[in-house]
């Protein structure tokens, strides 16, 4: 393969190869105009572990494939509440008592495009928000330095106060996580700048804990799916059946992302579907990551209390109800732990996926050689 | 370019970092004082978006890029020496895939520059024996690929490039005038096979119908809707990839004739045969 110099900069070289590709490269003294035949092509690398932009894509076909589903199996509900989330583009999230999303909106142009594709349903409000910032960066609308606001709107002040804690110690989390310099304004009072404090994770963990666990006891409807449902994270791509997450879909108790149902991205898809029922309280991390789901299934009824980080990543396996063996109400210990894993299986694996984005893993496929 | 070898020892990679990084020019010192691992992190993250940053970054680092090199490489490197080079490209990859989950930057870029020109090195050892075709060739302003592709006529082969040059230069003045650089074609250029051939479809439909050509030209937007729907490709497709197809679309313009060479194998049909 021959490529034509385009353009030789101090630190590299713009390359131009006979497909029609523009690749970057070491620039090895190489003059504009000049046909080169060996390169040094840049090799795009996935910022460790958290490579979200690597999943979007699978989550996105995933999502797809699960509205059709989600959408035919959904009774629709009255919002009991929106919350507006304000980047540049701006969305509306309904969600019911229990901050499930019942409906998404983009409100501008741009909140349009935003949401365009994604699923939302039966998800909870911190993992709908997480992942439309996602789609964000991912889309260019949100850099380092940007700002997002969330307003809510709802009847119920009780409900605002509590969302509006929940919400913002969540994000502040999830921010950090994601190591997203951007500040947050819920409601209209407090920001939260995002500052590298250690000491937040465990005081978030702790505060999404107890709304979740409050929220876990409640009817069917999606109990305490906290955060990290199932979307990206797992089930998509890699394989759950379109059917499965389905299927339980109805009970649809909460369940979220990583495990029941096997959705997880790592298999034992079809196995967990059966586990769903009294997986009620299971939320987030259930048990994702390679297999398990099925194992853990039974546990869950005392899990009640579990809350977002359940025992994620490939790790967990039988022993699956979070660390903690003890089914109980994780809520507590839960958090602490396996919280920085929490997110882990999310994006362990996948850096398969690929993407048409510079930061994703993906070898951009240029040995250099012929 | 200051000695570094006084503090240059070969150790853990992360102590040898900070030595080097110490010993800038005494100029240099006054202006960027051995930063902590904390304020560089600051930088990082506005290099990965913007390239005057980037490069303004790896300028202010050459002396412990040059450092990592030469460890790498067994030997003292240059600026001449293409592993300098490399190991820019490999500081480049380290400013686009550092996060702080990976600990500190400096130790995370040394092991990007160390791995790359190492890879490189082995890479370049088994072509050992085969002269490169881009080497400076005999006569001065022309490489070896140029000389040995016209012996007869060395003058003509350099003009070639020159005139490559030139028609370079016009395409990015008239991309200039669309808003887009070069690199942000670079940026914009998809990775997956399958998104290359969508956008390679769009850019088929086009040729074979000039007015939208001639309305890019003239409108200096793309005709995105009728891409799509005469290509069909996804509209987000090409959305996405915007600056790259016309980028393209503009070398299939006229004036382009050389490049338009080059990338001969672009639009050839599956089975290999050149387009009239």
């Amino acid at each position: 393969m021959k490529y034509l110099v385009m353009e030789a900069r101090p630190s590299y070289a713009i390359l131009l190869d006979e497909e029609g590709r523009f690749v970057r490269a070491a620039n090895l003294h190489y003059e504009p105009g000049q046909t080169v035949e060996h390169i040094v092509p840049m090799r795009t690398r996935a910022p460790k572990g958290k490579g979200v932009l690597i999943w979007l894509p699978g989550m996105l076909a995933a999502a797809c494939l699960v509205l059709m589903a989600a959408v035919l199996l959904r009774a629709p509900v009255t919002p009991y509440a929106s919350v507006y989330l304000t980047i540049n583009p701006q969305v509306r999230i309904d969600v019911d008592r229990q901050s499930t999303a019942q409906g998404l909106e983009g409100v501008n142009p741009d909140g349009q495009a935003l949401v365009e594709g994604y699923d939302w349903k039966g998800k909870h409000l911190d993992q709908v928000t997480d992942e439309l910032i996602d789609r964000a960066v991912a889309m260019g609308y949100l850099a380092p330095g940007g700002a997002i606001t969330i307003d809510l709107e709802a009847e119920d002040e009780d409900w605002v106060l509590q969302t509006n804690q929940a919400l913002q110690a969540h994000l502040e989390e999830y921010l950090q996580y994601q190591d997203l310099r951007v500040t947050v304004q819920v409601g209209q009072s407090v920001s939260i700048p995002v500052a590298p404090a250690a000491t937040a994770a465990p005081t978030a963990a702790a505060t999404a804990a107890p709304t979740a666990a409050t929220a876990a006891p409640a009817p069917a409807p999606n109990p305490n799916d906290s955060g990290y449902g199932d979307s990206a994270y797992g089930d998509s791509a890699y394989g759950t059946a379109p059917g499965a997450p389905a299927a339980p879909a109805a009970p649809q108790t909460g369940d979220s992302g990583y495990g029941q149902e096997g959705d997880s991205g790592y298999g034992t898809a079809s196995t967990a579907v059966p586990a769903p029922a009294p997986e009620t309280g299971d939320s987030g991390y259930g048990d994702s990551g390679t297999g398990t789901a099925a194992t853990a299934a039974p546990a869950p009824p005392p899990e009640t209390g579990d809350s977002g980080y359940g025992d994620s990543g490939q790790a967990a396996a039988p022993t699956a109800p979070p660390a903690p063996p003890a089914p109980a109400p994780a809520a507590t210990p839960v958090p602490a732990t396996p919280a920085p894993q929490g997110g882990d299986s999310g994006y362990e694996a996948p850096q398969q996926g690929d993407s048409d984005y510079d930061q994703p893993d993906q070898d951009s496929g240029y040995d250099g050689d012929d | 370019m200051k000695k570094t070898g006084k503090n240059e020892r070969p150790g853990p990679g992360f102590a040898a970092a900070r030595f080097v990084f110490c010993n800038t020019t005494p100029g240099e010192r006054n202006d960027h004082p051995m930063q902590t691992d904390h304020a560089i992190l600051e930088q990082v993250a506005q290099a990965k978006t913007s390239l005057e940053r980037a490069d303004e970054l790896i300028r202010q680092y050459q002396p412990f890029i040059k450092a990592q090199a030469s460890r790498a490489l067994g030997r003292l490197c240059t600026e001449q020496d293409d592993a300098f080079s490399i190991g820019m490209i490999a500081f480049h990859e380290a400013i686009r895939g550092y996060s702080r989950m990976r600990g500190s930057f400096l130790q995370y870029a040394a092991l990007v520059i160390r791995s790359r020109v190492r890879d490189e090195q082995r890479r370049e050892r088994r072509h050992a024996p085969h002269a490169r075709l881009d080497q400076p060739g005999p006569e001065e302003g022309q490489t070896l690929g140029e000389r040995l592709a016209d012996p007869e006529n060395p003058v003509d082969a350099a003009e070639g490039r020159l005139a490559t040059q030139a028609e370079i230069r016009e395409l990015a003045a008239t991309m200039a005038e669309f808003g887009i650089a070069l690199s942000d074609v670079a940026e914009n250029c998809p990775r997956q096979q399958r998104t290359l051939e969508a956008c390679r479809q769009a850019v088929r439909y086009a040729r074979e119908h000039p007015e939208l050509l001639e309305e890019l030209l003239r409108t200096k937007k793309l005709p995105l809707a009728r891409l799509c729907e005469g290509s069909g490709a996804a509209r987000k497709t090409l959305e996405r990839h915007r600056k790259y197809i016309t980028a393209l679309l503009l070398i299939y313009t006229n004036g382009y004739e050389i490049i338009r060479g080059h990338i001969c194998q672009m639009l050839a049909p599956q089975g290999g045969e050149r387009p009239a």
